[in-house]
């Protein structure tokens, strides 16, 4: 990087700084094989048994060599940009690293606060003691009016774990039963008669444990989608870039 | 009413569980409510879910309100039962049979739709991955790919082998092949900027100098290829040095590189008078003036190269009688208004375009000092500034005229030109002859002392050649270098700020012979190669002053002698046809 940074400044083409000339060539041949060798790495680190370095050691790799591309390619073009098929394929690179950029942030930040988040349970056992809270639940509220016993069912069977991207990421779920039901049964439980009250409580408490376990779960749920949606934007834009970096280099061979 | 009531439960293995009670109330309620006669624990059913009664004798069931029945799987409240009917309240099926054993009616209740376990109905609701909303990274690969690809490779590569699909998609905004412009066009060629076809005539192939000489057509070659073998000469393209897509403004090559690397050692490459040079302020050999030998044998100007580190002895050989010195006396000069001081503008001036100096002219600079009078009597009279004979006729008319009046009051003319003419008088044909003898011969008078004396030898060089009668004179001819430096371009016009004298040293001249061009060292004391910017001078590259297309009788197209006509015309045709 450092090399062609400096190779840039000493260099003074008659046309200005662009792709065209032995630096340009040079510079653009090894960003081309950067890319090239940075696509791999999704080959790669599916190859579980694959001798060579770890795949650690080309996650590594892969990120260093991807934050050197900016500098390379930034000066492959000569800082030059227009409304054409190269300059796509530098956007779709800048995407891609960028994008990448977050993974390794998300990479850092989100399994710290999924451990964290979880307390030491798995998704299945909270999911478990969602279930069995529900059935508690339900028991409880059977023996109470029908519109409590109604909101413990549409919890018990409508609430959901994640959902569409929009809900996963942003871990907010508008008309929650649960949430709803929490409310109920905290009014009721302020009004109720004495025969209910002990029910009433129980149920509550049965619900309060309800919803700290589904927003636990929603949280892990969050927690995995931003983690993930990067990889929605890096993979198909880089396979995108593939295509444009083929149509970029055949193009001014082409027409050269 | 008297009922039956049995709940079946069904065995996982098979058979059944009965359970059987009995109600005996006018009123049978229906619910998840202990109180109730017939209580169904599932939560699913309501507290009070439904009544049966008596109605003019018959079983009847209703659904309370905002509660849900469907009797034979319709949804009917109030509603008659009978043996055989099915009713569902909530997930219960309630089957009605004949009453028997006293029984007025017997309802079988079974739990036929089973709660089913939480945790897998709650997996089962829950999207908890973003690969599972249906979003997918290969999916959308693929379809960037191939978009991609298609729009910018597929298409443009169509667009180029088939002339049907460029013509189809190409209008005035848009091309097949667009997308793959590099960058802007020079402005001149920016009327055929869409149709890259006009240059890029083969794939894979660098634009060919062909294609720039279509419409290039009488620009020069550098030099002679024949003679001048180099492979940076022969092998180079316009393109090399002539890049396109670099914006609006043209390329044209100014570094030094251009002409130093190969004149820096030139005289290794090739046999050349051409001094070997790289960069003006310190890689540069003294200039050389083209200036102009008379040859007095066919009274004709000859131009040779002198170098200006040879100058000081030589001599310009004008034929012109002129003193800088006299004419530029800062004390001034005598002059028909008085004195004058006189400057350099008052002869020299740029031509128009500034490119070099306009013509000195006798009629326009000199003559309204130096007059060509010839009689002092009449001094307003002057000869032409011209050929000799021209000179010797207005001569002859004027003093054939005086001759033909009489009354000219010269005691060396016959008699018949002192005479005054009487009114009416007419001459004899001897007379006239008498006359116009006299005014030849003063005409040749006064001639011979304007040419030898007192006013075109000021100037000139002249010489009698034929002492006898008639005698001739003749004046060697008068030119003044045009261009001291035909290879460099330089131009006052770019020099206005500075005074002539800081390059020209005139004041202390005393012969028109006098060099008065400065050399190199006068030019460096301002100008300086690349190097400029550490002597604080101009940076000057060669190309400020020299030309590149500079070979006189090579056109590009001749260089390399591989362009044919019919290639020409056919791209030139097509670009115009734009």
């Amino acid at each position: 990087m450092v090399l062609s940074i400096a190779a840039y400044i000493w260099h003074n083409p008659v046309d200005g700084p662009n792709g065209g000339t032995w630096l340009g060539y040079t510079l653009g041949g090894i960003g081309a094989a950067l890319i090239l060798w940075l696509l791999w790495f999704g080959i790669r680190k599916r190859r579980y048994k694959g001798s060579g370095a770890p795949v650690e050691g080309w996650l590594s790799a892969h990120v260093y060599l991807g934050v050197s591309l900016i500098t390379i390619a930034t000066l492959h073009a000569g800082f030059n940009v227009g409304w054409n098929v190269h300059t796509l394929a530098y956007a779709l690179m800048l995407i891609v690293i960028f994008s990448g950029f977050y993974g390794v942030f998300a990479y850092i930040r989100y399994p710290a606060m999924m451990t964290k988040n979880r307390s030491s349970q798995t998704m299945h056992a909270i999911m478990s003691d969602i279930a069995d809270t529900d059935r508690e639940s339900r028991t409880v509220a059977s023996e109470l009016s029908d519109e409590v016993n109604q909101a413990i069912l549409d919890s018990c069977q409508k609430t959901k774990i994640g959902g569409s991207m929009r809900q996963q990421l942003s871990g907010k779920y508008r008309k929650c039963p649960t949430a709803k039901a929490c409310k109920l049964i905290e009014d009721y439980a302020k009004n109720v008669d004495q025969d209910n009250i002990e029910s009433a409580r129980r149920l509550l408490a049965l619900m309060n444990k309800k919803s700290v376990l589904v927003n636990r779960a929603r949280r892990d749920v969050q927690f995995k989608a931003m983690m993930d949606i990067w990889l929605y934007l890096h993979v198909p834009l880089s396979i995108g870039l593939l295509a444009a970096l083929i149509a970029h280099v055949i193009s001014v061979f082409f027409y050269w | 009413m008297r009922c039956q009531i049995s709940f079946i439960t069904r065995k996982s293995k098979g058979g059944l569980i009965r359970r059987d009670s009995t109600v005996d109330s006018d009123v049978i309620r229906i619910g998840r409510s202990t109180s109730n006669e017939i209580y169904l624990e599932d939560s699913r059913t309501k507290l009070h879910h439904a009544t049966i009664d008596k109605r003019n004798g018959k079983p009847w069931i209703e659904a309370q309100s905002g509660c849900s029945i469907s009797v034979n799987q319709k949804s009917k409240s109030p509603e008659s039962i009978r043996p055989g009917d099915e009713i569902k309240v909530g997930p219960y099926q309630l089957s009605v049979k004949e009453g028997k054993d006293g029984y007025e009616l017997c309802i079988e209740i079974e739990l036929v739709d089973q709660q089913g376990d939480d945790l897998e109905e709650l997996t089962a609701r829950s999207v908890t991955s973003l690969s599972q909303t249906g979003m997918s990274k290969r999916a959308w690969s693929w379809l960037l790919f191939l978009v991609i690809a298609a729009l910018f490779i597929a298409l443009p590569i169509t667009a180029f082998f088939k002339p049907e699909v460029r013509e189809a998609l190409q209008d005035k905004t848009f091309t097949a092949d667009i997308a793959w412009k590099t960058g802007e066009f020079a402005t001149a060629h920016q009327f055929f900027a869409k149709d890259c076809q006009a240059c890029h005539t083969e794939p894979f192939v660098t634009v060919r100098d062909k294609e720039c000489v279509a419409c290039h057509t009488g620009t020069h070659a550098h030099a002679d290829p024949e003679f001048y073998k180099m492979e940076e000469l022969t092998g180079t393209r316009c393109a090399t040095c002539h890049k396109e897509h670099n914006g609006k403004k043209a390329l044209i090559r100014r570094d030094e590189g251009l002409c130093g690397d190969c004149h820096k050692d030139l005289d290794k490459e090739v046999q050349t008078d051409l001094a070997n040079a790289r960069d003006f302020g310190s890689d540069h050999p003294e200039f050389s003036a083209t200036m102009l030998e008379y040859k007095a044998a066919d009274k004709s100007f000859e131009k040779i190269r002198v170098s200006m580190e040879k100058i000081s002895g030589q001599k310009e050989q004008s034929n012109l009688k002129f003193t800088h010195e006299k004419h530029m006396d800062p004390e001034g000069i005598d002059a028909p208004g008085g004195n004058r001081v006189m400057v350099c503008a008052d002869c020299h001036t740029p031509e128009p375009g500034g490119a070099g100096m306009a013509d000195i002219r006798m009629e326009q600079h000199c003559q309204e000092c130096h007059r060509l009078e010839f009689e002092p009597d009449y001094p307003q009279r002057q000869v032409p500034h011209g050929k000799l004979d021209h000179v010797i006729f207005t001569l002859t008319e004027y003093y054939g005229n005086l001759a033909l009046k009489g009354g000219y009051e010269d005691v060396t003319a016959p008699k018949i030109v002192r005479n005054r003419r009487r009114p009416g008088q007419v001459l004899t044909k001897q007379e006239r002859k008498s006359a116009f003898d006299w005014a030849q011969e003063k005409a040749l008078e006064i001639g011979a002392d304007l040419f030898e004396g007192r006013v075109c030898s000021t100037c000139h060089t002249v010489k009698q050649t034929r002492a006898d009668y008639p005698p001739k004179w003749d004046i060697s001819p008068v030119r003044i270098a045009d261009k001291w430096f035909p290879k460099a371009s330089f131009t006052h016009d770019q020099h206005l700020t500075m005074k002539c004298a800081d390059c020209h040293d005139v004041a202390k001249s005393e012969e028109s012979s006098d060099v008065l061009i400065p050399g190199i060292d006068n030019c460096r004391q301002c100008h300086a190669g690349t190097e400029a910017s550490t002597n604080e001078k101009l940076t000057s590259t060669c190309v400020d002053c020299h030309g590149f297309h500079i070979a006189e009788d090579f056109l590009l197209g001749d260089r390399k002698g591989v362009i044919l006509q019919q290639d020409v015309s056919g791209t030139l045709n097509r670009v115009l046809d734009k």
